[in-house]
């Protein structure tokens, strides 16, 4: 047992020493625009019931869950994600009315072993219920306009996309194997995929071009002079109309192929990605369905920060100046 | 700049030959004695590793690009990453082998299976709902019925050739393997045009 004194677990990322000035500086900066614009913080418990991830069915597997059992036998997890207990929060103190969430701190979810992946991730983040389409989207995105300079990163795209366009795709396409086709971008077997439902048109042109439908404000462009499916040409109606309300908005770009990370999505997914980091440093979406789960219709959207990836893109980026 | 990671061995010979026949200057790679790590003149950067590592090493972005063959995938627990294109090389399969009476036998205990690919294996009996004893081993795989350790394997097949020397003979057919380029996620982002020339060149176009 000597030995254990000297160790941290597998499960446990490395102590934070020296940039903890930093972290600090960037949570106080996000703090300050997270006010401005009328968000409340809560601080959550770290412990939820597994049933209430999986009876909210958000697509995290329960092994990837930390779990022990309670004195009512009941399986306890460790927090996997602040928009499902703040869903539940909104139930008990808003009923119809808008309230604005932000929220700072660890999720947990299992990474595979040996990998260099942390279990525990530092979020930021806001969750906005009660405002629906547009206006909703707006205010998410300019709040995150605002608040990306508080990162001091430098190279940094954020991706829009629609889950409408990718669940309208899903219906249209109707094969097992597209969603995974999609999410490996393999064009080699799109191509398969096209010959053997033999797809033509307009949908054949689009599946031949999704693996590569990312990029600037073209993109929707092109898209939208071959797409022909009316629900299609409405989420991307819907993305270019948002942009064009945005000022400022070179940071923003599109990518059709994008799938939704959590499966309660159901209007525009964002993603933030910085070169400086393998996995994406913003995640978001609307999910306008989730509170159903709670009898309640009710629009809403949010996004967050895994800031872990953000202080170890910022580290990278420092290295590679020196 | 673009980072590649290639599997080290035939993969490489075979992906090199493709690029050189493109025009690239693979000159330095061809030429190259024991370097693991080599810069083109066409900008390209290159690391010679094993199978599982190209992928390691893709995910942790140090690569941008890794060529790796899709045994290597499947069997692997990891896959965020893009697997965008088949490269149509390297081709062969993975199979369930045995001696010809493993077909009729009547099991009355669970069946063993060694193999070197045991998440390749393992998703293949549970998909079938068969309930199986899956034990590692790392090469020869076809020991595994000879020395009586198991009664059938999971392994790629090429020609068939060892099976067949060995008395064993394929059961069944599981899926097809060939090498494929997969990309690093972020990459993708950030190298567009890099990554889809590079895609170009490989589709023949």
């Amino acid at each position: 047992m000597e030995k254990f004194k000297y160790l941290a677990p597998e499960e446990s990322a490395d102590a934070m020493v020296g940039n903890v000035k930093e972290l600090r500086r960037i949570e106080n900066s996000l703090r300050e625009h997270f006010v401005q614009y009328d968000y409340n913080e809560v601080v959550l418990p770290s412990f939820e019931y597994v049933d209430l991830y999986q009876t909210m069915d958000v697509g995290i597997e329960e092994e990837r869950m930390f779990q022990f059992f309670n004195h009512e036998g009941k399986r306890i997890a460790l927090r996997a994600d602040y928009t499902v207990p703040l869903a539940r929060l909104y139930h008990k103190q808003g009923a119809g009315q808008v309230l604005r969430y932000a929220y700072f701190g660890p999720v947990y979810r299992k990474e595979k072993r040996h990998k260099g992946r942390s279990n525990e991730i530092l979020q930021a983040g806001i969750e906005l219920m009660g405002v629906s389409g547009e206006r909703g989207d707006l205010e998410c995105l300019r709040l995150i306009q605002d608040t990306l300079p508080s990162l001091q990163l430098k190279d940094i795209k954020i991706e829009l996309s629609s889950a409408k366009f990718y669940h309208r795709l899903v219906d249209l396409v109707k094969d097992s194997e597209f969603v995974s086709i999609l999410k490996r971008r393999d064009i080699s077997s799109m191509m398969t995929l096209i010959e053997r439902n033999k797809i033509k048109g307009s949908l054949q042109s689009l599946l031949m071009m999704l693996p590569g439908a990312f990029g600037d404000i073209d993109i929707i462009h092109q898209t939208l002079a071959i797409v022909e499916d009316q629900e299609l040409k409405d989420a991307l109606l819907e993305l270019k109309n948002l942009y064009e309300q945005l000022e400022n908005k070179d940071i923003f770009t599109f990518d059709l192929a994008m799938t939704p990370s959590m499966k309660y999505y159901t209007g525009i997914i964002i993603k933030g990605y910085s070169s400086y980091s393998a996995h994406p440093i913003l995640n978001g979406g609307r999910y306008d369905t989730l509170l159903q789960h709670f009898h309640q219709d009710v629009p809403a959207i949010g996004f967050c920060y895994d800031l872990s990836h953000v202080m170890s893109a910022l580290n990278k980026e420092e290295e590679s100046n020196d | 700049m673009i980072k590649i990671a290639i599997t080290k061995g035939r993969i490489e010979k075979q992906v090199c030959k493709m690029l050189q026949e493109a025009g690239l200057d693979m000159d330095p790679i061809i030429n190259k004695d024991r370097e693991l790590l080599i810069e083109t003149s066409d900008g390209i950067s290159m690391i010679f590793a094993k199978s599982n590592d190209v992928l390691t090493f893709l995910e942790h972005g140090i690569v941008d690009v890794g060529f790796v063959g899709k045994d290597t995938l499947d069997d692997s627990d990891f896959n965020d990453y893009y697997e965008m294109l088949d490269l149509d090389i390297g081709k062969c399969y993975f199979a369930v082998a045995a001696y010809p009476e493993y077909k009729t036998k009547e099991f009355t205990r669970r069946k063993r299976i060694a193999s070197k690919y045991t998440k390749v294996a393992k998703d293949y009996f549970s998909a079938k709902q068969e309930d199986v004893e899956i034990i590692k081993l790392e090469g020869s795989v076809e020991l595994g019925p000879v020395v009586g350790l198991s009664d059938a394997i999971v392994d790629i097949v090429e020609t068939g050739s060892t099976l067949k020397a060995n008395g064993l003979e394929i059961i069944e057919k599981i899926s097809d393997v060939s090498t494929r380029m997969i990309v690093n996620k972020v990459s993708l982002k950030f190298k567009k045009d890099e990554v889809f020339q590079l895609i170009d060149i490989l589709k023949g176009e």
